[in-house]
């Protein structure tokens, strides 16, 4: 990634500011740059360009976190948090730009090399859209959600699977099946970030902005008491509701949303599970893929 | 799903009559139903992802 920004056409101070953030993000696993080398490994391909496309592949999930905390302001640990918005958002278009550029400038020359940089910028565009109904928040249907995350982070997971693979000799039938499980990698992933920031009474808590998430949504069906109760709390006006988040996750543990979510969560890690089991690879690398969804 | 869910936290006698299989749930596909039972007995695992924070 350093290396990456070094290269790059971007402003000194440009540079030094994503030198900072990348710092800050190695606290966290690279999950996204490991699909990526991992799905072209898997599929036969070979030649150390890989590791630019990974973490490019890295830089563009660093790009989505800064956008989605300037939209939401409530990531108070991350470094672009106290920085000037005009700043952030400029270095943020910054790093989309070298992402896109980036991925033209990839020395791979193999068959697939425009279907590689469309992937790219198709599914960049598709996660766009998703955080965009996700802002709007205006679910009402487990459906709609489903599509939301699909398009948000879905795309996300799909790109640095897809263009892994497809830097490979990756065959049609291998490469469908990609696409199918690579999205619901990225589904079971925000239902599992949605259920964590829901349970964990912080600044980031969905319940704060009712952002409609699973388990929101299943609250404000009201199917039982206690789900009445905690949406009775959750919309009382001039009540400090963070003060109240330790007993409002108390009260949430008997409504069922919880569970609900959990059997969501568990019906699509099925699902990709079995388009998994069809690939047509061998057994240790079906066991690898499913190793980033357990 | 949601009905489904709520209405087996209300009655877990029917939830133990699926567990035993005298009891079936209608537009319920098998798997579904496994991972039902699966997370109403208790299962409280969350898939560590950890991909990103929004």
């Amino acid at each position: 990634m350093h290396k990456l920004i070094e290269d790059s056409l971007l402003h000194d101070q440009i540079k030094e500011k994503i030198r900072e953030f990348i710092s800050y993000k190695e606290a966290f696993r690279y999950t996204f740059g490991e699909l990526t080398i991992t799905h072209f490994r898997i599929f036969g391909g070979k030649g150390d360009y890989i590791y630019r496309l990974a973490a490019c592949v890295e830089l563009l999930v660093l790009c989505g976190d800064i956008i989605d905390d300037l939209q939401d302001q409530d990531n108070t640990t991350a470094p672009w948090y106290n920085e000037p918005r005009a700043i952030v958002l400029n270095i943020a278009i910054g790093l989309l730009s070298l992402c896109n550029k980036s991925i033209v400038d990839l020395s791979f020359t193999g068959e697939n090399r425009y279907e590689l940089i469309n992937t790219f910028q198709e599914y960049c565009l598709h996660s766009i859209n998703g955080q965009h109904e996700d802002i709007l928040n205006d679910f009402s249907t487990e459906e709609d959600y489903i599509r939301m995350a699909r398009l948000k982070s879905g795309a996300l997971t799909s790109i640095a699977c897809l263009i892994g693979s497809l830097c490979a000799p990756i065959s049609n039938y291998n490469l469908t099946l990609v696409k199918k499980y690579s999205e619901q990698i990225g589904v079971i992933a925000q239902i599992n970030n949605d259920l964590q920031d829901l349970l964990t009474p912080t600044e980031k808590n969905d319940l704060l902005h009712l952002s409609m998430t699973l388990p929101i949504m299943y609250l404000m069906k009201k199917h039982n008491e206690a789900s009445e109760e905690v949406i009775a709390i959750l919309k009382k006006k001039n009540v400090n509701i963070q003060n109240q988040l330790p007993q409002i996750i108390q009260m949430i543990e008997r409504t069922g949303a919880v569970e609900y979510t959990k059997v969501v969560q568990k019906i699509h890690k099925i699902e990709a599970f079995s388009y998994i089991d069809q690939l047509d690879v061998n057994e240790d690398s079906k066991n690898l893929i499913k190793s980033y969804i357990i | 799903m949601q009905e489904v869910i709520n209405f087996l936290i209300g009655n877990p006698d029917v939830l133990e009559k699926l567990k035993n299989g005298t009891v079936s749930l209608l537009g319920v596909s098998f798997d579904e139903v496994k991972v039902i039972i699966d997370v109403l007995s208790g299962d409280s695992s969350i898939i560590k992802a950890g991909y990103w924070n929004s």
